[in-house]
């Protein structure tokens, strides 16, 4: 089944949409870099050839897409800024056309966690 | 799809044991559109038939008054001595009425499904459910499955306690979906929570047998899971809501009777008479490869460039940079011209900006002078028209000398007249001040030549008159343009003006300028002092300014009782005196300190020698 295909099965109705007021349509499925309803972004439709980037536990985890279809990846245990060099090598590797998309989400999510644990330590 | 993968067959504990070919269905083509509209048309056939009673709404023997009677002509209940008689009937707007539309058992309740749809759509749901990225657009929970589709071994077929049903989940990854459906669970928002349908909760799995040996019972009674023999494929099960992918659970047996049951595009299947999978109408789906092969890149045109834009014109007389391109010795023209003009060309310049502003100007000092020259040439006039001329004021009594009190009366006379009247000429009457009789003439700017002259003449009558005296000439256009004049008009003229202006008042007393002058001196040399330590600027001018004020003036007063030598001396230190205040004075505005002190200093010191002048 060709990404194409599965993109138009999927655009219009699947469990991740998430459509706004004033039109805005989000995505909210693992894969998608940029949380956008587009062919491009989508980790529906790109499964076979995506890369994630998402947060957990307090450290950025950078996964792309394995042989069985699936998103596989580790914890990324380095600084934000090579946290972010490292999400858009993976990107590169996989999906040149996401390696700045791979970097900003990288870079977003290091900033939120670091804000989270500044927080986390001035209430305490 | 010429090749089929093979699929592992998960074993009870998690771990993949063998492997079994895929079924042609799996690769089957995915038509959303026949899944949703046989989706559509299955839902509806496992509907029952309800209806409003016939008779509901009809049980009257109501009929329409009709028209003439200033009521709608809706059908009435007939009778009287009850509230129910005259009332509207049968109506859906009517109390006690039918509904609009009551609705029938008749209606068409469920729909014939062409059978090759039906197949086209549960094939289509097969083979979406063996698509993982389709699977989790559904919303199932399948992260922690080895591979979609799932395919268990046999032994799950055998398992008869829901325990082990469980323990099998969650060792090939399915329990996720199930608690997601478990934790689903929810009141269901409308009325459906009266009929009969009080819950909501999502869909689980959806497991599917070969051989029940205890399987279905064992499996029945999770939340959200459905059991299903491959025999007996449903598409409300394989695509509920009419969505693609539903999450299912294959056991080896099932997936060796797909074969069979649904057969290949070749082969035709045992079970369904003559049926065949539906094709794939592409043989290739990606499009990307297809527009990137070597096939289709070989045919098409190549890429358009883009045409290179026109420049925006430039106007080179306007723009320094256009004209520099069409002529580069613009430059050095430009560069040699301004370092010829120098310095001497830019005071010329200036030098001519001034004479045209003043050439804008009216000429008002050349018509001035003009006035002033003709006024001076007639008032030399004094041959025969002497007559006409008088004649032009309308006073004819100024041609008959009268008696010089007289004429001094009726000057007065014509002076008054004229300020009330704001009339041009004025031939001003003799005041204390000019007791020597002087004729003042005024010439205003609106009024005519004529009428100064007229006034001219009526001045030189008065002199005639009163015999030997001086005139003056006041020309005051300019004052009157300002409005100056008013002022003194309002004010005493009979006094005189050092005493209008209050400065005899200073001579008056000579002890009292004395006293005067020191205390001035002793607050300019005590009071002074803590405003500027205390940098009180606003307060330390204020208080120079009042002592300083009067100082010069008593100081004056006191000089004029001197010897000429000594009082030029007294005025030399005053200015002197005043020039130190002065620097005071700026000091303080700008309030710097150090400067104040000093100059207050300078300022006592030369108002001292000022003092010891006077002494």
């Amino acid at each position: 089944m060709s990404s194409q295909l599965v993109w138009e099965l999927v655009k219009n109705n699947n469990a991740f949409l998430r459509k706004s007021v004033n039109h805005t349509v989000f995505s909210a499925e693992p894969g998608n870099l940029a949380n956008k309803s587009s062919y491009k972004y989508s980790g529906l439709a790109n499964l076979a050839k995506t890369v994630d980037v998402s947060a957990a536990e307090g450290a950025v985890v950078i996964a792309k897409s394995s042989k069985k279809g699936k998103l596989a990846g580790s914890v990324c245990k380095k600084n934000a800024r090579r946290t972010n060099h490292a999400a858009g090598a993976e990107a590169a590797s996989v999906r040149p056309d996401l390696k700045r998309a791979a970097q900003a989400r990288a870079a977003a999510l290091s900033k939120g966690i670091r804000t989270a644990k500044a927080a986390a330590a001035g209430s305490q | 799809m010429a090749s089929r993968p093979l699929v592992s067959v998960v074993g009870p504990d998690g771990a993949a044991a063998e492997q079994v070919a895929l079924p042609a269905v799996f690769v089957a083509p995915i038509r959303s559109d026949i899944v949703q509209t046989v989706h559509t048309h299955m839902a509806k056939n496992a509907r029952q038939a309800y209806a409003v009673m016939a008779k509901a709404g009809h049980q009257t023997a109501a009929e329409s008054w009709g028209t003439g009677r200033a009521v709608s002509r809706i059908p009435r209940v007939p009778g009287g001595g009850t509230h129910r008689a005259g009332q509207g009937a049968f109506g859906n707007m009517c109390r006690g009425g039918h509904m609009y539309a009551p609705t029938k058992t008749w209606r068409r309740w469920h729909r014939k499904i062409n059978v090759n749809q039906k197949r086209y759509a549960v094939v289509s749901a097969i083979a979406a459910s063996a698509l993982p990225a389709l699977v989790m657009a559904r919303g199932h929970r399948i992260d922690a499955v080895p591979e979609v589709p799932l395919v268990v071994s046999d032994a799950a077929e055998s398992i008869t306690k829901t325990k082990a049903a469980l323990e099998l989940l969650k060792s090939v990854g399915a329990l996720a979906d199930v608690e997601k459906a478990k934790d689903s669970k929810n009141l269901r928002r409308g009325k459906g929570k009266m009929r009969n349908r009080r819950y909501v909760q999502r869909k689980g799995p959806l497991v599917i047998y070969g051989n029940d040996a205890g399987i279905s019972r064992a499996f029945r009674n999770l939340p959200g899971v459905e059991v299903c023999s491959v025999d007996r494929l449903n598409l409300l099960q394989l695509a509920p809501g009419g969505h693609l992918g539903r999450f299912c659970i294959w056991t080896k047996s099932a997936v060796e009777k797909l074969e069979g049951i649904f057969g290949t595009t070749e082969t035709a299947s045992t079970q369904k008479k003559g049926y065949k999978l539906p094709r794939h109408i592409m043989a290739n789906g990606d499009l990307a490869r297809l527009i990137n092969s070597d096939e289709v890149q070989s045919v098409v045109k190549p890429q358009k460039e883009a045409g290179a834009r026109a420049p925006l014109k430039k106007n080179p007389l306007r723009n320094l940079g256009a004209l520099l391109k069409l002529n580069p010795y613009a430059k050095n023209a430009r560069r040699a011209q301004l370092l010829a003009q120098g310095k001497a060309g830019r005071e010329e310049k200036v030098a001519a900006a001034r004479k045209a502003k003043a050439a804008g100007r009216p000429a008002v000092k050349k018509v001035s002078k003009a006035f002033y020259g003709t006024m001076i040439t007639d008032s030399d006039y004094v041959g025969e028209d002497y007559e006409v001329f008088s004649s032009w004021l309308g006073q004819t009594h100024f041609s008959q000398p009268p008696q010089p009190t007289h004429t001094l009366a009726n000057m007065q006379t014509v002076a008054s007249k004229a300020f009330v009247s704001g009339q041009a000429v004025r031939a001003a009457a003799p005041t204390p001040r000019a007791a020597r009789c002087a004729v003042i003439v005024r010439a205003s700017a609106e009024e005519s030549r004529r009428a100064v002259l007229g006034g001219l003449l009526a001045g030189v009558a008065a002199l005639t008159a009163s015999s030997a005296q001086a005139m003056d000439l006041i020309d005051d256009r300019a004052v009157r343009s300002k409005g100056f004049d008013i002022i003194y008009e309002a004010r005493d003229l009979d006094l005189p003006q050092a005493q209008r202006d209050g400065l005899t008042e200073a001579r008056k007393d000579l002890a009292l300028v004395k006293a005067r002058i020191a205390e001035s001196e002793k607050r300019i040399d005590s009071g002074l002092e803590a405003f500027v330590s205390k940098a009180y600027w606003t307060e330390g001018r204020n208080e120079l300014r009042r002592q300083v004020g009067t100082l010069r003036f008593d100081i004056n007063a006191l000089a004029d009782t001197l010897p000429k030598a000594a009082k030029k001396d007294v005025l030399a230190a005053k200015k002197d005196f005043l020039a130190a205040v002065d620097k005071l004075d700026y000091a303080m505005r700008k309030k710097n300190q150090a400067d104040a002190t000093k100059a207050l200093e300078a300022t006592k010191q030369s108002l001292d020698a000022v003092l010891a002048k006077l002494a």
